[in-house]
């Protein structure tokens, strides 16, 4: 039931262009409770959307290659006209640039969630068909989901690695001038990517929410999600989000329904 | 401080990063090509993409012909009603893209009306080959209709199970065959350096590709050499790359879109153009610039941070749930070995009745997972009336939380 509901939520936050790519949770489970679900449209089911997910993230997949190779060109020209200098007028590019890189690396990593979450998906709901029905399906149908090609997302944690690499060397930490967080809010939403920020945020909330150990909780569930031991500063920059969050009206449906971060 | 945005190495810009990156730094065209990243994931396979001769234990209800199959098909799924596993087979290699095992009646497999009603968004109609097709990307309606002569081999394709992946996810298979080629899944990883299975070249034209930035830097070179993307053909391009398993259909929609890559980023950014055309003086632009400037970039790291976060997170999530499968699978391994066993002892037993010694009990250290409670019904299934402990076989079971 949780899962239904964060799915769903993602699936809201998500780009547009990707919202009828995920699986298709709740139709399923409503098969799954009909009186009698037979094995064969489940499956055929399952493979259609399977495919789904291959042939959106393949394509995806392509596209990030594309734009990869191109924003590596892009920073080569700027080094090559601006080189050492510090000119004021290369600032906008640069800055402009930076923004690129940051949204590109989110829509990596959003592709990666949308891996992780579809796959999630279906092995929830393979549980769920077991049970219904005592059947074994889940074991080797989920072997035959890991060798899918939407569930092999090394590439693109590679490139997503790659720039987060990339970043740190060409724009070292700043010092914070921020006069506080007011500003900041206003412009985070307005020059970062709003989509894929909120995106992502959804999904964390999601997966710390499902990593939370669940009622049914047994050989095949995940251990809990504990985000307050990471050595990033989270809980720093959670607080943070939440003051963002407060202060930003439009992402204060997120927030007010979710948030349970203590 | 902004004005050291520079790319100079003072950053300990570490050097594989650098040599990724910046292709100023001298590599040889056959380094480039022929240089693997990759972890044999990413590569068609037979690591990869396991074709239908891989036994895949499957659901099996009781069987009527004993012990023999126990369990095992070719890579498909067995219904309930299924009964022999020779039927099995031979309607794995007759119909053209079976998703599951039917019995002979069954074989029409659009889906019946009253179970699907309501269940999609889409408007009303119970064919999936209308449905899939609106969720085609451009590239695959692109393959359709590409007119370029290169017809693949239908009856091969349609005929040799090992050509036609048995696990392909095409539920009808009424529909038009140019679509069901299309989606059939065998991942196809085109690599100048990778060696192509002979059987594939056939198909290779209608198959989905999966690109990797090493090809893409090939398909670069290639469009640089023939004078730029608008003046190069795809044919061309296909030469120069000289890939085998890479089809024209392939360059054609890798064409399209790296047009469009190009073409988007000039619309809003033109490097070329004096920036900052419109403030009155340095002044002004210094000191209204810097600040905004520290904001948008507090709020990019920001959200870089929470990206780095969630990236982090889910390859975590991704280990777990591996390590997960990996031990369902190692226990199941067990418990079907001493599955055997005990057939083993039965027939070799002069009694009527077989003890069931306590399976779960040795072979997995955990009686209640899961998998104790199908070894159960895989027993009671073999022999008609034993079973071993009260378990219900139906949707009333419980799982127990595991400390």
């Amino acid at each position: 039931m949780k899962f239904g509901k964060r799915i769903k939520e993602q699936i809201q936050e998500s780009l547009p262009e990707w919202r009828d790519k995920f699986l298709r949770y709740k139709e399923l489970k409503n098969l799954i409770s009909s009186p009698a679900p037979a094995e064969s449209i489940f499956v055929g089911l399952l493979n259609a959307e399977i495919e789904k997910f291959n042939a959106f993230f393949v394509e995806q997949e392509e596209d990030f290659i594309i734009h990869h190779k191109e924003l590596q060109y892009r920073i080569q020209r700027l080094v090559e006209k601006c080189g050492d200098n510090d000119d004021v007028m290369f600032r906008e590019e640069i800055g402009e640039i930076r923004k690129d890189i940051v949204n590109f690396h989110g829509e990596m990593v959003l592709l990666v969630n949308y891996s992780n979450i579809n796959y999630t998906g279906l092995a929830k709901i393979l549980k769920k068909y077991d049970k219904r029905t005592g059947g074994a399906l889940r074991s080797p149908f989920i072997q035959k989901v890991l060798r899918q090609p939407f569930f092999k997302t090394d590439l693109v944690s590679r490139l997503v690695r790659e720039w987060e690499t990339t970043m740190d060397a060409m724009f070292p930490a700043l010092t914070r001038e921020v006069e506080g967080y007011e500003r900041s809010a206003a412009v985070s939403s307005a020059a970062a990517g709003e989509g894929i920020f909120r995106n992502t945020v959804a999904a964390l909330m999601t997966m710390r929410e499902m990593r939370r150990g669940s009622s049914t909780y047994g050989a095949y569930s995940l251990p809990p999600l504990n985000l307050s031991d990471s050595d990033l500063v989270y809980g720093r920059d959670i607080s943070l989000l939440r003051y963002l969050f407060l202060i930003d009206k439009s992402c204060s449906n997120l927030i007010t329904r979710e948030m349970d971060l203590s | 401080n902004l004005s050291s945005m520079t790319l100079t190495g003072d950053f300990g810009f570490p050097p594989t990063a650098m040599s990724s990156f910046f292709p100023l730094i001298p590599t040889t065209l056959d380094e480039r090509y022929h240089h693997h990243k990759f972890p044999n994931s990413l590569w068609v396979s037979s690591s990869g993409q396991e074709p239908m001769n891989n036994p895949v234990p499957c659901q099996v209800f009781p069987l009527a012909s004993g012990g023999t199959s126990s369990g095992y098909c070719n890579g498909t799924y067995v219904s309930a009603q299924e009964r022999s596993s020779s039927q099995t087979r031979q309607s794995v290699e007759t119909q053209s893209l079976p998703v599951t095992n039917q019995p002979q009646e069954q074989r029409d497999m659009s889906w019946p009306e009253d179970q699907l009603q309501g269940f999609f968004d889409f408007p009303p109609q119970g064919e999936s080959s209308s449905r899939a097709k609106s969720e085609w990307p451009d590239w695959a309606n692109q393959m359709i209709s590409v007119d370029d002569g290169l017809e693949p081999n239908w009856s091969e394709l349609l005929g040799d199970p090992n050509v036609l992946n048995q696990d392909s996810k095409i539920p009808t298979p009424s529909c038009d065959i140019a679509r069901q080629e299309i989606v059939v899944s065998t991942q196809h990883q085109v690599d100048s350096s990778s060696a192509k299975s002979p059987q594939a070249s056939s198909m290779t034209s209608k198959q989905r590709m999966r690109w990797t930035p090493e090809l893409h830097e090939a398909f670069v070179d290639a469009i640089n050499q023939l004078g730029g993307s608008e003046r190069a053909t795809p044919k061309a391009v296909l030469k120069l790359i000289n890939s085998p398993g890479l089809t024209i259909y392939h360059v054609k929609s890798h064409l399209q879109k790296y047009r469009t890559a190009r073409y988007k980023p000039e619309i809003s950014i033109d490097t070329e153009k004096p920036p900052l055309k419109t403030l009155k003086t340095i002044e002004d632009i210094k000191s209204l610039d810097l600040k905004t400037s520290i904001e948008i970039t507090e709020a990019l790291r920001l959200q870089m941070e929470v990206q780095k976060k969630l990236h982090e997170q889910l390859e975590v999530q991704r280990t777990l749930q591996l390590q997960i499968e990996e031990q369902g699978r190692y226990l199941q391994m067990m418990i079907e070995k001493q599955q055997q066993k005990m057939q083993e002892k039965k027939i070799g037993s002069s009694s009527g009745t077989s003890s069931m010694p306590e399976a779960d009990t040795s072979s997995a250290p955990s009686p209640n997972l899961s998998q104790a409670s199908v070894t159960e019904r895989l027993q009671s299934g073999g022999s008609s009336t034993l079973d071993q402990s009260g378990y219900p076989s139906g949707a009333t079971k419980k799982r127990v939380r595991e400390d």
